[in-house]
């Protein structure tokens, strides 16, 4: 028997397949619960290639049906669809996330200099006449958990010139798990350095382990750093022993103390420079919260943070999805924006949100089938493909998304089909591609323009300009189309622009017009034109007259009708929710579950998670009830009870369900043995039948009744450990419910 | 002879003002006989006290009356395990040089044994050491020794073996405090025969913040030590030692050539007159020397800049009269002059606020000195129009307010909700939190307490708020989330047509998984306080809150929550 077999027999759950439910919004709102879609099947998204082939099933089995197991729109997938669209969605997340980490590099480069620039210059600014040399350290608040940014400082520390054959500095690493107590602390701290030899001079120095110093005393570094100065030669050039200090609130507080009053000791010997990675924000000050004064005396704290968490938000979605140099594949639409920004300004500003929520919205968007369409790189394999019979759903929706939009004039459908060419309509899509591309990229080029404006506005001391709506929202309406109020509001300011600041205007949008890429330049031509004409002519007037008012006006008017017919709504172009999430709801309870809500409708609607087994793909609906896994059958009996539990009646009713469960599947079993295979299942059957009435039916019953305390119990204690169920001494054999009043 | 020795200590006492009965005391015990365990108790400031002990001992050899003293110095934070102690002590004792060619090893003693694995082994090296040292000392200082060794009647080496904050050795090595405390008896009885020398004159010094009662070992293992208690230093010594410090400054800077004349010797009256500024100013809250040093030192820079900038102008406008005479000849005529009785009060009126802030940032150590000084470098175009004031006033309500813009609004209103739940009896919430119309008006209780109640209980109650924060369970903070978020958050959530009954929305957010991992991550930064232990399953977890009122007060402002309105006993 196997081991899934087992398990059928204690609890008698299987799971087939982890088969998600069609996400489908409406219906979770109507039933106050938000359903989590399952997890595992984003996780069967990530790793997909490997496993979707094989599906879990009691008996390994292989054959289950594969085709669309992973498709939420099955009637009109390419057979091979989700691998396929799997392939799709790496490409254009790969895309997309390699622009987000270029600009996340870019705005960490700043403190990276600075910290840098500050361990080169650590014992060189000291102040004259202090009492005791203290031990500089420098305290980098980085709210994202990934190592790169301290990588890149290590990096940096350890060569800094390219040109300079060797480093001026050492750098060891310590982690909170290597540090349970001082000695692991100092065994860490020394050996990081000492295990590095001086220099090549050197040869490896064994030294003995019971009468040399030892590994963990800190004379064991001085001595090796004399070692390294000797050998370096009194150069100009300063050596710092840099120790960073990762995930520094995870570390024991008096291990630190220690350690830091250690340090203090021999800092006039040793250019030690602490670098601690904090998580946590720069104040309220994590540091001077945990540590006394003591400590904290011993040390100069310097402090270097990141840019400002919602400006590093706005940097990076305007440099990703608003930039007209960069072309992401999938566009994200303003509901994912709206959800992006109030959860990172709610909950946690920190930039592995921002990425993994962009994630989650590019996988959700590979649900449908259509956006395998999303780049011509899938085209070579299509030509294959689609001709094949199986195909023919897919290309029916496609066709019957084509056909309805504007580029081929309509005709009947069915008649259409039989002129119609597998070529040409992959023309339509590509055609179709080309014109969001173009439109898209448009309205990023007129999005910066109005920020471009905006800016020169502010810089000019034009307070209105700013307005009562922060970036995102404004991102927001720039997609949605509705911008045009605001920009009407820039263009009258524009209009009323006295010459001198005119002429900065006209000289900042030649040069952003100028700036802009090839393919873009022509659509910006007539403006461009507007643009060196004003300028000449402002240029020719060199008395604020009534003349130059008229070049205002007719620039504001003529930004105001370039703006006009660019900041349109994305999804007015053909075939739009390919390239653009649109207003599809961000799935935020995958990110942010509501626990008792999810827990709830877990354990009232378990098949909504893990579809129940019924013998061999056999469903019956009408037992939903008897089907139940165990804690669930106890959670109805618990909801169906007062305000305390007696444990024997509820174990009664428990038995009871349980039972009949069992008496189900003995029918069940019976009845398919007899389907499946007559001759020899009948055999086996009456065997069965024989060997269970001669042995005694008494004692298969004691087991029975055993199985079903033990159940009890598992379940019971499941319950107890979600916090439902609360242990008083006032009666016996009595529990206390502590939820009476479940939604739904 | 006698003057000899006294020159030497007197040039010590000058230099450690405060310490001249200390000094006179423990070099008189090292002349006559040391006693063999000395407990020092300095409440005040272990540092400076080891330090004058480092200049008794550390050069003995300059001081002919004492005996051959060879010293060790050890932390007993440092030395936080008996390897460790045992390879510090005799590496010290006997002067040895450790050195990375030959392995890293530890004084070698006869070559045959380890030293540091047992007590014992400790001891026999102590012997093996005690017995090497008439023959040949390794360095230099130990020469000059056995010249006296010889000519005054043999006198015997004394080992001194100082063990600074003694009381860490109790936690750390508590088994070690009685075999040091007895450390001559030990090392001299123990199979004395072997040696030719046995007697092995030893005196242990614990030098610590805490008295001998607190860290002696029971059942009496250890003798009484000879106690040395260390007066704390009076207004003229702090005084004296910061003029000292500048004087070793001045010395240390002319010796290495540094042209800035922030440390120059002609600055030294002026200096004296700093140091009794900062006193006054600073002794009301800490008479900690080095605490005093520290912000003087942080002050000091921008004392003298207006003075330095003074003295440029004149070296310039007299190079500008000379007919282009050398320049370093320009510069040595003119010396620097400390400034006039008037100038000197000016610029005492001008800086002292900025002591007073100095010492409100730095003795906390929210910022560090070098980083202060550069901040409020005295603008001089400022300081002669008189605007130093607003722009002070101005820098102080920045800081303050930078403090809580960082945080994301879910942990502020979880930070809110924490001091409430933290200052609030828990039998109020329903009065404060409630909804409802009757509830509203006989919301907190009134400012003026009923007289009733105070002559019933004689002791005047301590708000809640002065008495520190209370623990709460984790459901009572939720269940005051819950509140503060539906009175002050609703509209700035995104909208959500599933909810409808009035509340529900609020429920869902407050059950959420990001409320829970906000939870955890404020008590990781310490803004919340665990009090249970993280593994115990049962019951709600108990916290306490851990951000200050100011705080609280400025996140609530930041949020608009009204939280004087919230709080059941406001002062």
């Amino acid at each position: 028997m196997t081991v899934a077999g087992e398990l059928e027999d204690i609890n008698q759950v299987r799971i087939v397949k982890l088969q998600p439910r069609p996400f489908d919004d409406s219906k979770a709102r109507q039933r106050y619960i938000y359903p989590t879609p399952p997890v595992s099947w984003f996780l069967t998204l990530i790793y997909g290639a490997t496993i979707s082939g094989c599906t879990i099933d009691g008996e390994g089995n292989e054959n289950a049906p594969r085709e669309g197991s992973y498709s939420f729109f099955p009637e009109r997938d390419l057979p091979d669809g989700y691998e396929l669209r799997l392939d799709a969605y790496k490409a254009a997340w790969s895309k997309c996330l390699n622009r987000i980490q270029e600009i996340i590099r870019a705005l960490h480069s700043p403190v990276v200099d600075s910290v840098i620039d500050q361990v080169e210059n650590a014992y060189s600014d000291e102040l004259p006449g202090l009492p005791y040399p203290e031990i500089p350290v420098i305290t980098v608040n980085s709210s994202s958990t990934s190592s790169s940014l301290f990588d890149e400082i290590a990096s940096r520390l350890e060569c800094d010139d390219l040109f300079e054959d060797s480093s001026g500095n050492y750098v060891t690493h310590i982690f909170p798990g290597e540090c349970p107590n001082i000695m692991s602390t100092m065994k860490t701290l020394v050996s990081g350095f000492v295990t590095r030899l001086p220099s090549s001079q050197y040869g490896e120095i064994k030294r003995k382990p019971t009468t040399s110093l030892a590994i963990y005393d800190i004379s064991l570094l001085e001595v090796w750093y004399e070692a390294v100065r000797e050998a370096r030669g009194d150069g100009e050039e300063q050596i710092h022993l840099v120790v960073m200090l990762h995930d520094f609130e995870q570390f024991e507080p008096a291990v630190i103390q220690d350690l830091f009053e250690i340090c203090s000791l021999s800092i006039r010997r040793l250019p030690l420079v602490f670098v601690l990675a904090l998580a946590s924000p720069p104040s309220p000050s994590y540091l001077h919260a945990t540590y006394p004064r003591s400590t904290l005396s011993l040390l100069r704290v310097r402090n270097c943070s990141l840019p400002s968490s919602e400006d590093a938000l706005h940097e990076i979605l305007l440099k990703t999805f608003f930039d007209p140099e960069f072309d992401p594949d999938v566009m994200i639409g303003p509901a994912t924006i709206e959800f992006l920004t109030d959860f990172y300004t709610r909950h946690s500003p920190s930039l592995d949100t921002i990425i993994s929520i962009l994630q989650l919205v590019h996988m959700k968007h590979f649900e449908e089938p259509l956006t395998l369409l999303v780049s011509e790189r899938f085209l070579p394999d299509a030509m294959e493909l689609l001709p094949q019979p199986d195909s023919f759903p897919f290309l029916d929706s496609i066709f019957t998304r084509v056909h309805h939009s504007s580029l081929i004039p309509s005709v009947d459908h069915s008649t259409r089909w039989r002129n119609e060419h597998l070529d040409s309509l992959l023309d339509a899509v590509d055609s179709a591609r080309y014109k969001y591309r173009r439109q898209a990229k448009i309205l990023r080029v007129a999005f910066q323009l109005v920020l471009g404006i905006r800016r020169f506005m502010l810089r000019q001391g034009y307070k209105s300009a700013e307005g009562d709506r922060t970036l995102s929202e404004m991102m927001c309406l720039a997609i949605r189309g509705r911008f045009g109020k605001q920009c009407s509001y820039l263009c009258i300011m524009v209009k009323k622009l006295a010459v001198g600041r005119l002429d900065n205007l006209l000289d900042d949008l030649a040069d952003f017009f100028q700036g802009l890429p090839e393919d873009i330049c022509k659509d910006g031509e007539e403006v461009l034109l507007q643009i060196e004409n004003a300028r000449s002519l402002v240029e020719q007037v060199n008395d604020p007259s009534s003349s130059t008012l008229d070049i205002a006006t007719q620039l504001g008017d003529s930004l105001s009708a370039y703006l006009q017919t660019r900041l349109v709504s994305l999804e007015e172009s053909p075939l739009w929710d390919i390239w653009y999430t649109g207003s599809t709801p961000f799935p935020s309870e995958l990110i942010n579950p509501s626990l008792r809500a999810s827990m709830f409708s877990g354990l009232l609607n378990p098949q909504d998670y893990a579809r129940r087994s019924s013998e061999n793909g056999i469903q019956d609906g009408d037992d939903r009830l008897l089907d139940l896994p165990d804690t669930s059958v106890m959670f109805k009996g618990y909801l169906e009870s007062g305000k305390m539990i007696n444990v024997f009646d509820w174990f009664e009713s428990f038995a009871f369900e349980v039972d009949a469960q069992r008496e189900r599947l003995k029918k069940r079993r019976s009845s398919q043995g007899e389907r499946r295979s007559p001759s020899k299942a009948k055999g086996k059957q009456k065997q069965l039948d024989l060997g269970v009435n001669e042995e005694g039916e008494e004692s298969e019953e004691e087991l029975w009744k055993l199985e079903v305390q033990a159940r009890f119990v598992r379940a019971l204690h499941e319950l107890d450990y979600v916090g439902l169920i609360k242990h008083t001494g006032r009666k016996a054999d009595h529990v206390l419910r502590t939820v009476f009043d479940p939604p739904e | 002879m006698e003057s000899e020795n006294g020159d030497v200590i007197q040039a010590i006492i000058r230099k450690h003002p405060g310490y001249q009965k200390f000094i006179t005391h423990i070099s008189a015990l090292t002349e006559s006989y040391l006693p063999s365990f000395i407990h020092i108790t300095d409440t005040n400031n272990l540092r400076l006290t080891s330090s004058v002990l480092d200049a008794l001992f550390g050069n003995a050899s300059s001081m002919p009356d004492y005996p051959p003293i060879h010293y060790a110095h050890i932390n007993a934070v440092a030395c936080f395990n008996t390897r460790l102690f045992f390879d510090t002590v005799l590496n010290s004792l006997s002067n040895w040089k450790v050195s990375w060619e030959n392995g890293c090893r530890n004084w070698p003693g006869d070559d045959t044994q380890r030293f540091n694995d047992t007590v014992d082994s400790f001891f026999h090296g102590l012997r093996i050491l005690r017995a090497q040292t008439p023959q040949g000392p390794s360095t230099a200082a130990k020469g000059k020794e056995k010249e006296k060794d010889i000519e005054p009647a043999q006198e015997e080496p004394v080992m001194i073996l100082v063990v600074e904050k003694a009381e860490r050795l109790a936690e750390n090595l508590p088994e070690l405090i009685v075999p040091l405390s007895r450390l001559a008896e030990l090392a001299s009885n123990l199979r004395s025969s072997l040696f030719f020398m046995s007697q092995v004159r030893i005196s242990v010094a614990f030098l610590s913040s805490v008295r001998w009662e607190d860290i002696k070992p029971p059942l009496g293992a250890s003798p009484d030590p000879y106690c040395i208690d260390v007066e704390p230093p009076n207004k003229e010594d702090c005084i004296q030692r910061l003029v000292s410090v500048f004087r070793s400054v001045c010395l240390a800077r002319q010796a290495s050539n540094v042209t800035d004349k922030t440390y120059h010797p002609a600055l030294l009256p002026l200096y004296e007159h700093y140091a009794a500024v900062v006193y006054s100013v600073c002794g009301l809250y800490t008479r900690d020397p080095n605490e005093l040093q520290y912000i003087a030192a942080a002050r000091w820079p921008g004392f003298v800049k207006p003075v330095l900038a003074e003295h440029e102008r004149v070296v310039a406008e007299s190079r500008s009269q000379e007919p282009s005479g050398e320049d370093t000849e320009g510069e040595l005529d003119v010396d620097l002059i400390p400034p006039t009785e008037e100038a000197r009060m000016r610029l005492t009126r001008y800086f002292t606020p900025s002591l007073t802030a100095a010492l409100d940032v730095l003795y906390p150590r929210l910022t560090n000195a070098a980083e202060w000084a550069m901040e409020h470098d005295p603008d001089l175009e400022a300081m002669s129009t008189g605007t130093r004031r607003s722009d002070h006033v101005k820098r102080a309500t920045e800081t303050s307010n930078l403090g809580v813009n960082n945080l994301p609004r879910m942990s502020k209103f979880i930070l809110i909700a924490a001091f409430l739940a933290s200052t609030n009896p828990a039998k109020s919430d329903m009065r404060m939190f409630g909804r409802g119309a009757d509830e509203r008006k006989k919301r907190r209780r009134k400012g003026g307490s009923p007289k009733k109640s105070r002559s019933q209980s004689a002791v005047a109650k301590i708000p809640q708020r002065l008495l520190g924060p209370a623990a709460f369970p984790l459901d009572r903070l939720l269940a005051i989330l819950g509140a503060l978020l539906e009175e002050n958050d609703v509209e700035t959530r995104p909208h959500a047509a599933e909810y409808k009954l009035s509340g529900e929305y609020t429920e869902m957010e407050v059950g959420r998984a990001q409320v829970y991992a906000a939870i955890s991550e404020l008590t990781s930064t310490r803004s919340l306080h665990r009090m249970t232990a993280p593994d115990r399953l049962d019951g709600p977890p108990m916290f306490k809150c851990g951000i200050s009122y100011e705080v609280a007060l400025a996140l609530a402002k930041g949020l608009g929550v009204p939280l004087s309105d919230l709080m059941w006993d406001p002062a």
